[in-house]
């Protein structure tokens, strides 16, 4: 062994020995085992700027696109009940859709806790906001308007939530107890006087409109007209023509085009209350997340476009008017060609023949959205526009033996989509008579059109009382299916806080 | 060794002896380290042709040959004597006979062909020699009877093994110490006599790794299990862990068929829910918590500990069971050895589930059409033959090749051990492909008498063709109706035939898969050990693992059917990165005091761990045919970087976390009768705060070894026997970085662009729940264990019961839905499971004859999973919603039930008409299932009350096996040998999940064909093809199945050409053999394998599973 080695192995030990003494004391220093929180912002360090406050309400939008607010679930639960919709797609694909178009759902199904969870993530970014910027030292005016559209958000998603499950926990502030993470359902009164105070708050600090880089964001007018649309559903009619009508002096006006006002260039139009914004940014999966027009799009169109489901029925079809210009537009129909000139394609064995116009985006522009998105993600929900509010206030006036003032607002809708028509002479002529009884059927027939797939009519018909004699034959029943029943994974979850809805 | 003797007649007489005592020593040690190499015993011939040459060159030639080793002392006269030799393939017995005529020489033949070459006229003169007494890996052992053979004078080592005697010049020593064999060593006029001696080959009586140091196997109060590396390299599985499946008691494998991935293990039960349930391995000192980089090859052995006391050392790592692996090292027979060991065979599926037929796959399209449409698209079945198997499309007969050189050796101050290993393994799945480059440095230098160094590197790289995700549920459910391809040249389009979105083609869906990752893992470590004032041993080592994993997934512009299409090509990258090191230093203290033993180690250790991910992806990158895609040939400022994991958008990377700890153990023996050890060990880890940072655990263990009793001396019966029983109390700390911290949740999907105005608003925002503070969930387990050696040390029992508490046990609470969480759970600490269980492994050895032996071994565990208690207001815990179409659970796991428990309802039947649906009603008239169709499951209610509902729901079945068993034999006769191992579970169950899970068109297996409901009165236990719909995709007793299976694991026929056959002097061993893995398998169960694995709560659930295969190879080992 030659002594050279011998240092060379002596100083390996040692190098050893000191590398151990270092990582050891490394190991002992008292910062060691306190290691910051790493890749995401801990929460004491939000909540503390002007900035943090904006983005908490930016999440509250953002939120509205999820796949649960947007797809399926609505599907499912807003959509398929009525007689203007059923599953589509192939009759083997998604079966387990078919229960919501024959009322054999039972509480297990999926759609449903998608629903409900859907719903409560929006209330929570909505309570976040609520219960956590008070103490943001900020602009105080800024601070009451974000209140304002966490509270017109949280109301329209426990409107949602309410109408489809009745009997559901009222949750108005960041649980922190156990009784608070687990509530007990609350009555659909309560739960309505708790969306009622929302959106009258949100109405009295909302503006009327934003600048071009806020667009999309509550307004006003929304609130008013959700609000008339909650009266509508617990049937104060005079409450519902009041918000109308502050409503329809807030200087909405009909979008001249009916098909154009569903196209993305129009979106956020005159004629628009409240929209969800859905974009596409080039490779940015979370900005382009909404599937709204994919899982309803053509699916025999290739490249694809969509899966085909909730599509219209042939008895929506026949509920439209001679010449009534709102078919195709509602409607994609095989074999025709679109305004924006794309072919629709025969179907192929088994496909629906017919489609949701109102979710189309022109196939190209769909389809090359794919790769970082879906196709269509670009395409904003409508959920509030202001022909809605005029039906409303038709509905409510006629209800209150107002027949003048219905007929106004009825045949400005009517007027609108006359005009559209290619003979406007003879097309959709002014509704007359006067007579509640049938004045209320032309409005019920007004809204049906009007409002086709646009995931009102399922509701519509259950406020009205008549869901027994026009969805009977479908499957409906009375006592049972004015409600779809709790998600039995939220029951299980509870331990059995949460009561089943009757007749599930 | 060679070199001093050619440099001999140049060195100064002193150094002569010196080198003469060193090179005697040596040999001595290769009498007992020599066993592999050279246990080839003196049948060899000798060529040899000299003419007056000294005998002692000779020697050296005749050693040069490789076969023999000569023991001499230079100072003979004889061996300088010229001699002159024609030997042609002479028995070296008359060659030496013959050399030795005319001098006073003899020889006398030892083991492993050693020669001691004596004077027989020396006068047999007293003579003072020293030496030291080591055991199998070096270490020292004191008390070491050493006597004259013959007489009655002797003596014992010291604490450093050392001892002197005086004894006759040409005397012979018996060397003797309970757990190694009795060794005879010739004097042979040297003053030093140093000998390792061999562990005896009892089992009881092993040196087995333990935590921080090694142990004899009859000094352990705790259960250890030790495995060596043969038996894991001998077998086809690739990764080493997934050899151990049916060899040691207690240890439940859970193979898994994807090439290069890492198979499930838990030791004594599943005892922990979240986070990882696996062990802790520590490799040559490093902690990891996976293995697969190791090539199976470089293992020495491997010890599992198994009960709470064992564990306690590793403290916070120690709750799911820890493996220690120490890989080979050199030895110090001073050449170098060389093996290659190489394998080539092919994977075949067993099993294969068989699906329905074109024809038949018609025919039941056509009834759920019918069923569940009014205006129904009918396939013409007549058209229709058996159309595409597409298991047969996909899978394939896939080459595994496996080739591995290993050089070791060294000499008394260093040892150095090399190894290069490379795997191929295509995987069943076509265009599924792995392979594995594997490296391993290992040297240990002496720097002086009491300080040694020593270090180990391993090197593993491996690159992988991943196969699509979810290709398993795709190819099962793929219509057999569909063409792999049509006529005109275009895929086979399920579109084609309104097949619907949820089936598609599998080959289309390979072909154009373009997902490929490599792997880089450097483990590694290096120690330094000091010896000072007789009793104290310091040991530091300082190690540390990389890895750096890269995954790209190109997804090309294609159209290839109606549904398997895109538009613009995508290209995602993502990189994920470990970096770990510990730092340990232990100092142990060791004494004898008359009768009293003791061993104490005080020790600190500290570790620092981070993983990082970063995700990257680009649209519009140019589809590049070599394989190769670039971020950057993508479509400008169209890419994203990430930290965020894109589909989860939660958690964010990096994740570090720190642990210090510092531990002390003591080891107390009365003569060997009673044993007790103690531990304590106290942990600090940054992944728990405020008081609940720090935890400690501590264990004691105690031994009796009756059989060292006085009153048992007369017995023959035991050759050994001992009590044991163990407490102990073990952490966990797999449970995420960061969990008590509440944290924001931000990125794409969080922010919104207002209008067209085309800016993006970020979003950040709370999704969560506050979570509680977490606090340390700990293992509290009791082993008791009987040890026995009887039948003249041919039967060896080991038994043991156990019982071991987790407690608050760190468990994913689902939290309702109107928390609006976006994670719909909380992980927090929930209560207490409970792992009982016993442990019988019976071993058998036996020597018929010379030229047969065999061994046999068996082993069996009874395991029972229970939920002790539940702190979550009883609220019972679901999961498994991976199983079942809309995501409902199918597992419960709640207080008196084993954890993950099948759940759902219970099928009596299935209705056969209307009226059967309508008259299925409570007492009060109420439908059960008002739904409900012809043809549907009717489920049992438990409640009574019409509508079925969630209430009616039952426990369905036990993912967690209660039997585990393994049998392992082996037989040797002449050269041949054979190994052939059993192994096998019982009472578990697997929940068929493939089955149920239908959202369309998905094919039927041909047992659903011929036993399905497809009319009145046509079965009354399968349901109608409308699976999908209704309440029958509901989690039911229908997809639960019997798991149970027994299966040839392994089975090895080798033969050993004889050196004589062979001719060639430089090769030391050369063995032949075929060998077959999994080739049989009985099983019930009704999909591929009912070896499914899963974490916990989703464990059993059969979807998507990567099927098992058979392993059919020929190898061979050579040694040179």
């Amino acid at each position: 062994m030659k002594p050279n080695d011998k240092y060379i192995q002596h100083i390996l030990g040692l190098g050893l020995l000191v590398s151990a003494s270092v990582f050891m004391l490394h190991g002992c220093s008292k910062g060691f085992l306190n290691v910051a929180v790493q890749g995401q912002q801990p929460v004491t360090q939000l909540w503390q700027t002007e900035t943090d406050a904006t983005n908490a309400v930016n999440a509250i939008y953002a939120n509205l696109r999820t796949y649960d607010n947007t797809a399926f679930p609505p599907i499912a639960i807003e959509s398929l009940g009525s007689d203007d919709a059923v599953k589509g797609s192939v009759p083997t694909d998604a079966t387990f859709m078919n229960g919501y178009d024959n009322f054999t759902v039972t509480a297990t199904e999926g759609q449903l806790d998608g629903f409900w969870q859907g719903q409560y993530q929006n209330i929570n970014f909505c309570n976040q906001v609520l219960d956590s910027i008070v103490n943001i030292n900020m602009d105080a005016s800024l601070k009451a308007r974000y209140f304002a559209e966490a509270k017109f958000v949280r109301a329209y998603s426990y409107f949602r939530l309410e109408r489809a499950f009745g009997n559901i926990p009222l949750v108005l502030q960041i649980p922190g107890t156990a009784a608070q993470i687990n509530p007990v359902q609350s009555t659909p009164a309560q739960v309505y006087a708790a969306i009622e105070q929302d959106l009258s708050d949100a109405a009295s600090v909302l503006p009327q409109s934003y600048g071009a880089s806020d667009v999309g964001r509550a307004t006003k007018g929304a609130a008013l007209a959700l609000h008339a649309k909650v009266a509508l559903y617990e049937k104060k009619w005079s409450d519902v023509v009041t918000y109308t009508k502050q409503v329809m002096g807030l200087g909405y006006a009909l979008f001249p085009s009916y098909e154009q006002m569903f196209r993305i260039p129009n979106e956020n139009c005159s004629e628009s209350i409240f929209e969800i914004q859905c974009n596409y940014v080039a490779g940015n999966e979370g900005i382009n997340s909404s599937q709204y027009s994919q899982v309803e799009g053509d699916r025999d169109v290739s490249p694809s476009v969509g899966w085909g489901f909730n599509v219209p029925t042939q008895d929506l079809v026949n509920e439209f008017e001679a010449g009534d210009p709102r078919l195709q537009a509602t409607i994609m129909m095989e074999g025709t060609t679109t305004p924006e000139g794309d072919a629709v394609p025969m179907a192929s064995a088994g496909a629906p023949t017919m489609y949701n116009m109102k979710s189309y985006v022109p196939f190209a522009q769909a389809a090359a959205h794919d790769a970082a998105g879906n196709p269509g993600c670009e395409q904003n929900v409508r959920v509030l526009r202001y022909a809605d509010v005029l039906l409303m206030n038709a509905e409510a006036n006629n209800e209150l033996g107002d027949a003048a003032d219905a007929l106004t607002s009825l045949e400005m809708v009517r007027a609108r989509a006359r005009a559209n028509s290619a003979n406007p002479a003879t097309t959709l002529p002014p509704v007359t008579a006067t007579d509640q009884a049938t004045l209320r059927t032309a409005i019920y027939h007004e809204r049906r059109v009007e409002l086709a797939m646009e995931f009102d009519r399922y509701f519509d018909v259950i406020r009205q009382g008549r869901a027994a004699a026009v969805f009977g034959s479908l499957g409906w029943k009375p006592n049972k299916n004015e409600v779809w029943p709790i998600p039995q994974n939220e029951i299980d979850v509870s331990a059995g806080v949460l009561k089943q809805n009757v007749g599930y | 060794m060679k070199k001093s003797l050619t440099i001999w007649d140049w060195c100064p007489h002193a150094l002569k002896k010196a080198l003469l005592i060193m090179k005697l020593t040596i040999l001595l040690i290769l009498l007992a380290t020599l066993q592999v190499s050279a246990n080839v015993n003196g049948q060899a011939k000798i060529s040899l042709r000299v003419t007056q040459v000294e005998i002692s060159h000779v020697l050296n030639s005749i050693e040069r040959q490789g076969v023999y080793r000569f023991l001499y002392n230079s100072r003979l006269n004889g061996v300088q004597q010229k001699v002159s030799i024609d030997a042609d393939n002479l028995d070296i017995k008359d060659l030496l006979r013959k050399m030795f005529t005319g001098t006073d020489l003899t020889y006398k033949m030892l083991d492993n062909n050693l020669i001691v070459v004596l004077s027989s006229s020396l006068a047999v003169q007293d003579l003072k020699i020293t030496g030291k007494i080591t055991g199998g890996s070096d270490e020292p052992l004191s008390g070491v009877s050493i006597t004259v053979k013959g007489t009655s004078r002797g003596t014992t080592t010291d604490f450093y093994g050392n001892y002197s005697l005086t004894v006759p010049e040409n005397a012979t020593l018996l060397v003797s110490s309970i757990g190694f064999q009795n060794q005879e060593v010739a004097v042979n006029s040297l003053s030093i006599v140093n000998v390792k001696l061999i562990p005896s080959s009892k089992l009881i009586d092993e040196v087995v790794v333990v935590g921080y140091g090694t142990q004899r196997k009859i000094d352990v109060t705790g259960s250890v299990a030790t495995i060596k590396g043969d038996d894991i390299s001998k077998q086809a599985s690739t990764n080493p862990i997934s050899a151990l499946q049916g060899k040691v008691a207690g240890v439940q494998i859970t193979n898994s068929g994807q090439p290069g991935a890492a198979p499930g293990i838990l030791i004594r039960g599943l005892g922990t829910y979240f986070g990882s349930t696996g062990p802790l391995y520590v490799v040559d000192g490093v902690w990891v918590t996976d293995v697969s980089f190791l090539n199976p090859s470089d293992i020495e052995s491997l010890s599992v500990l198994k009960d709470a006391s064992s564990e306690a050392i590793y403290g916070i790592n120690g709750a799911n069971g820890v493996v220690v692996i120490t890989t080979r090292k050199g030895s110090k027979n001073g050449h170098a050895t060389v093996t290659y060991n190489g394998s080539v065979g092919y994977q075949k599926v067993t099993n294969q589930v068989k699906m329905a037929n074109a024809y038949e796959y018609a025919v039941m399209f056509n009834e759920l059409g019918r069923a569940t449409s009014a205006n129904p698209v009918l396939l013409d079945s007549s058209q229709f033959g058996t159309g595409t198997n597409w298991f047969d499309q996909t899978l394939r007969n896939a080459l595994i090749t496996n080739h591995q050189i290993d050089v070791s050796g060294g000499s008394e101050k260093s040892t150095y051990n090399f190894s290069l290993g490379y795997l191929y393994q295509d995987g069943v799945l076509k265009t599924n492909d792995y392979q594995r480059y594997t490296a391993r440095l290992q040297n240990d230098i002496q720097i002086s008498k009491n300080i040694r160094v020593g270090y180990t590197a391993i090197g593993s790289y491996s690159l992988s063709d991943d196969a699509p995700g979810g290709i398993w549920h795709e190819i099962y459910s793929a219509p057999p109706v569909i063409p792999v391809k049509f006529a005109d040249g275009g895929y086979g389009d399920p579109g084609y035939y309104g097949l619907g979105q949820s089936v598609s083609n599998p080959q289309a869906t390979l072909d154009f898969n373009n997902a490929k990752s490599k792997n880089n893992n450097l483990t590694g470590g290096a120690y330094l050990d000091i010896k000072f004032a007789r009793h104290f041993t310091f040991h530091t080592n300082v190690g540390g693992e990389y890895i750096d994993n890269q995954s790209k997934n190109y997804t090309p512009v294609y159209k290839a059917t109606s549904t398997q299409n895109n538009a613009v090509s995508n290209l995602s990258v993502t990189s994920y990165e470990t970096r770990k090191w510990i730092a340990e230093n232990t100092l142990t203290y060791t004494n004898v005091f008359g009768d009293h033993k003791l061993t104490a180690l005080v020790g600190q250790h500290a570790d620092y761990y981070n993983y990082d991910e970063i995700h990257a992806s680009a649209i519009n990158v140019p589809d590049a045919t070599t394989g190769n895609w670039y971020l950057g040939l993508g479509t400008g400022g169209a890419g994203t970087v990430s930290d965020v994991d894109p589909n989860t958008y939660n958690p964010a990377y990096p994740l570090t976390s720190t642990v210090s700890s510092y531990f002390g153990r003591v080891n107390y023996g009365y003569r060997d009768k009673y044993l007790l050890t103690a531990t304590m060990r106290g942990d600090g880890s940054s992944k728990f705060v405020g008081s609940n940072r720090w935890g400690y655990f501590p264990s004691i263990g105690a031994a009796w070894v009756i059989s060292n009793e006085d009153f048992m001396k007369n017995q023959k019966f035991f050759n050994s026997l001992k009590l044991k029983g163990s407490w102990g109390k073990v952490g966990n700390v797999s449970i995420p970085t960061f969990v008590s911290s509440l944290t924001s949740v931000s990125g794409g999907a969080y922010s919104v662009i207002y209008g067209n105005s085309g800016v993006i608003s970020s979003g950040v925002s709370v999704a969560a729940l506050v979570p509680p503070p977490l606090v340390w969930e700990k293992g509290v387990g009791t082993d008791i264990g009987l040890e026995a050696v009887t039948l003249n040390n041919r039967l060896t029992i080991d038994a043991d019961y156990y019982d071991k508490k987790t407690e608050n046990f760190v468990f994913q609470v689902n939290i309702p839905g109107s928390v609006g969480a976006s994670t719909p759970y909380i992980i927090t600490n929930v209560g207490d499971i409970r792992n009982r269980g016993f442990e019988l492994a019976l071993s058998w050895k036996d020597q018929i004859s010379k030229d047969f032996s065999y061994g046999i071994s068996g082993n069996v565990s009874i395991n029972n999973n229970v939920v002790l208690t539940n702190s979550a207001g009883g609220q019972k815990i679901y999961n498994g919603g991976e199983g079942a179409t809309g995501g409902q659970f199918t597992t419960v796991t709640t207080v008196g039930q084993p954890v993950g428990e099948f759940y759902g309802y219970k099928v009596i039947g299935i209705f056969q008409t209307a009226a059967d649906v309508t008259n299925y009603t409570d007492k009060n008239g109420a439908q059960y299932q008002p739904g409900a169709q012809p043809g549907d499951f009717k489920y049992a209610s438990t409640t009574g009350v019409g509508p079925i509902t969630g209430n009616d729901r039952v426990y369905l079945g036990n993912p967690n096996p209660k039997y585990t068993y393994g049998i392992n034999t082996s037989f040797a006769y002449k050269k041949f040998d054979l190994s052939i191992d059993l192994q096998g579970v019982a009472d578990v169950s697997v929940y068929n999940a493939n089955k149920g899970l239908r959202y369309g068109a998905e094919n039927f297996t041909q047992d659903f064909y011929e036993h399905r409901w497809h009319g009145a009165g046509t079965s009354n236990t399968f349901p109608s093809v409308n699976v999908g719909g209704g309440t029958n995709f509901d989690p039911n007793s229908w997809y639960v199945e019997s798991g149970s299976y027994f299966r040839i694991r392994n089975l090895q026929l080798g033969y050993t050409i004889p050196n004589a056959t062979l001719n060639r002097a430089w090769i030391q061993k050369l063995r032949v053999y075929a060998d077959l893995q999994n080739p049989f398998n009985f099983f019930k169960y009704t999909g591929f394998t009912p070896e499914v694995g899963g974490t916990p709560g989703n464990a059993g659930i059969d979807n998507n599973i990567y099927p098992l295969y058979a392993t059919y190879r020929l190898g061979v080992n050579l040694t040179f």
